[in-house]
């Protein structure tokens, strides 16, 4: 198994007349992701890459049958409105790889989504793979190049940068260790699917034996994970790697999430808190693959 | 996020009707005079910056007549507090303080929406109340689309034992500062101290807003805003070229800030990453292996050639700096011979006599090198090209001992 996403997961591209959405699309069907259908409205009644294209989510759903995920190449003036339409649809699942995404926007679709029960993986994501079986986003380019990056087993890895996700997998990969699901969640401040949101669904996926995290500094997520572990909600072994050792106070480093403030969020505080925990803090992100072969070779 | 200075947030408040004190903006010492005709019972001098804790460094002070005013404000100008140097001052009358509240409405990532907080002390560190006095601090979520809840605030000021015309007051407010907050679509908005006045009046003594630089292209009315980034210090004459760069090209992403004053034979470097949290955990190595980087610097998001050469350009004219190293140490989805072209072009340009070390793996990453050793072959530079054949630990030794041969 995996997580959010599997091999018979039906996907939608909406935007999908667009540059990227076009060639997202295309890159996603060559994975053997099931993309069923592509929304630009206007644009109804064509297709790309043999992809049905329609003017509405609804209209989509009446053709093509139920769809479990839409992902969104959407630009960020617009985002809000395309997302709305994902949740009233009814999608269980909505990945939004758009970045910038006005941060009232995001609350907006996010407390929309809560009543709806919609889980929002993004804004700002690279993507979710669950390796050999479904890719959806932007995560690994080609073909060729996600199935040299990724391949199936049994590590969860989730990570607020979107490259650091890529990166630490095809460490993974390289020693031969596989992922179960890889989940880039997105640098923005507030995002749909924290990593605390996403670890109980790790604890519950039998083939996810440890986890890998990469956290950074700014917003209390870290902090979380390391309740939830002191909680038992989350009892694999983790590990985990914090940049920003050596960030200052009040400067921004890309991500709008990656900023200290005040006394809050510095990696110093997240690492401790994590070791407290349980969690295996690493210093470097190439210490990944032996500390998670170490956690293998004992379970 | 777009810091505003205190007298900007005020003329929000202003103009949504909410109480401030009487207060003029000058920028010259000898316009502290003012308060002859303005403020005839003295005035406050507050210095204009952006960090906090100006108070404790001197940066607030009282005046009663012209004279004091001037010398005063002759001394705050031109100071350096917390990092910044103090431009503008904030004339303003002063108040029959009855007391001094707290309140805010900032982000709560964990809740993933608003949340209200209030405290009835106010003017003090807040951070240090909520964290030794947590019974002080009240904590309410807010509803992003119905705002704060009524009953909620009733709740937490009944335990103060408040008069119901104060709650009154405070529900009307809390409910006005939320109707701002989502207006000027803020992440934080913060009075302290909230003051009540000997007549009665609830005051915004101070103000602190930030605002979402990813929403300022629907706020023409926010154009007060200088560059939308949080650099912990005035920007810098690069930030600003930077930030001119990023701020025209929307394809990719940009983000340089200087990190340190370079001083020469120090061993700076100019250091320039790829993707957000890879850069991060790049410049941390870098730190650890005692190399100083001169900035950092981002560029990801699959962005054009011209915007990575603009980039480079940029770099390369930090004054002083011993070596530049480009490290993308992520394994990168973007096309890596656009960065390869930029590189190039620059470098023709520029022609740097310093170390250079670059590192780049990921999509294209053979062909990227290629781009690069054949576009600059005759020009005789101190450069080492590598992919993923080294480590980036290897790279940061490496420019290490190209800058200071042992």
């Amino acid at each position: 198994m995996s997580i959010l996403i599997n091999r018979g997961t039906t996907v939608l591209v909406q935007g999908i007349t667009g540059r990227e959405g076009g060639e997202r699309a295309r890159l996603m069907k060559e994975y053997e992701t099931r993309v069923v259908a592509g929304i630009t409205p206007g644009k109804g009644g064509e297709s790309v890459y043999g992809i049905p294209v329609y003017n509405t989510i609804r209209e989509a759903m009446g053709s093509v049958g139920p769809i479990q995920v839409s992902v969104l190449f959407v630009p960020a003036p617009m985002v809000k409105r395309a997302l709305i339409e994902a949740i009233e649809a009814g999608i269980d699942l909505v990945i939004v790889p758009t970045d910038r995404m006005p941060i009232h926007d995001v609350l907006e679709v996010l407390a929309l989504a809560r009543r709806k029960g919609t889980r929002i993986i993004g804004p700002n994501t690279l993507g979710v793979i669950s390796p050999e079986e479904c890719l959806v986003g932007m995560i690994g380019g080609s073909r060729e190049s996600a199935r040299r990056f990724f391949r199936k087993g049994p590590v969860g890895v989730m990570s607020r940068s979107g490259g650091m996700t890529t990166t630490i997998s095809y460490l993974l990969t390289q020693k031969g260790i596989g992922q179960s699901t890889v989940v880039s969640i997105g640098g923005d401040s507030i995002v749909g699917s924290p990593f605390s949101d996403l670890l109980p669904l790790f604890e519950e996926d039998e083939e996810t034996k440890c986890v890998a995290l990469f956290g950074e500094i700014g917003t209390t997520q870290e902090e979380r994970v390391a309740d939830l572990m002191i909680n038992r909600k989350f009892t694999k072994p983790l590990v985990a790697f914090i940049a920003g050792v050596s960030a200052k106070e009040g400067v921004r480093f890309s991500h709008s999430g990656a900023i200290v403030s005040g006394r809050g969020g510095t990696a110093k505080v997240k690492k401790e808190k994590l070791a407290e925990a349980g969690a295996i803090v690493i210093e470097q992100v190439t210490e990944f693959p032996d500390a998670i072969s170490k956690i293998l070779e004992k379970a | 996020m777009a810091k505003l200075y205190e007298y900007q947030g005020k003329s929000i408040l202003k103009k949504e009707k909410i109480l401030t004190p009487h207060g003029i903006l000058i920028r010259k010492p000898e316009e502290a005079r003012y308060i002859r005709s303005e403020f005839p019972q003295g005035a406050v001098l507050k210095a204009q910056i952006l960090s906090t804790g100006r108070g404790k460094e001197g940066g607030i002070r009282i005046a009663l007549n012209p004279d004091e005013a001037y010398q005063i404000a002759k001394g705050l100008f031109g100071r350096v507090i917390k990092g910044n140097r103090v431009e503008e001052v904030l004339l303003e009358e002063r108040l029959d303080i009855a007391s001094e509240y707290f309140i805010s409405i900032t982000l709560s990532d964990e809740k993933k929406g608003p949340v209200l907080l209030f405290s009835l002390e106010g003017g003090v560190d807040i951070e240090e109340l909520a964290e030794k006095e947590t019974w002080k601090m009240k904590g309410i979520e807010i509803d992003y689309f119905n705002g704060p809840n009524e009953k909620e605030i009733e709740k937490a000021l009944f335990e103060w034992r408040v008069t119901p015309a104060f709650v009154h007051k405070w529900l009307h407010l809390s409910k006005k500062l939320y109707h701002i907050f989502r207006t000027y679509e803020m992440t934080t908005l913060e009075i302290n101290p909230l003051i009540l006045t000997q007549k009665g009046d609830l005051i915004a003594g101070d103000c602190k807003a930030t605002i979402d630089d990813y929403a300022l292209f629907r706020h023409p009315e926010l154009d007060m805003i200088d560059i939308p980034r949080d650099f912990g210090h005035p920007p810098t004459f690069l930030e600003r070229v930077a930030w001119e760069v990023e701020k025209e090209d929307y394809r990719g992403t940009f983000y340089f800030t200087q990190l340190a004053e370079v001083e020469e034979g120090h061993g700076y470097v100019g250091f320039h990453g790829g993707g957000g949290g890879g850069t991060m955990a790049c410049l941390d190595q870098l730190t650890q292996n005692g190399l100083k980087p001169a900035c950092y610097c981002d560029t990801s998001g699959n962005p054009p050639a011209s915007k990575i050469y603009r980039a480079i350009k940029i770099i390369l004219s930090i004054p002083n700096i011993e070596g530049y190293l480009w490290i993308g140490d992520g394994v990168a989805s973007q096309d890596l011979t656009h960065g390869a072209r930029g590189l190039v072009k620059a470098l023709r340009e520029m022609r740097p006599r310093i170390p250079i070390i670059i590192r780049l793996v990921g999509n294209n990453d053979q062909k990227a090198r290629e781009i690069v050793l054949k576009g600059i072959e005759d020009l005789g530079l101190r450069l080492k090209y590598y992919t993923e054949d080294k480590t980036t630990e290897f790279c940061i030794r490496r420019m290490k001992e190209m800058i200071c041969p042992s």
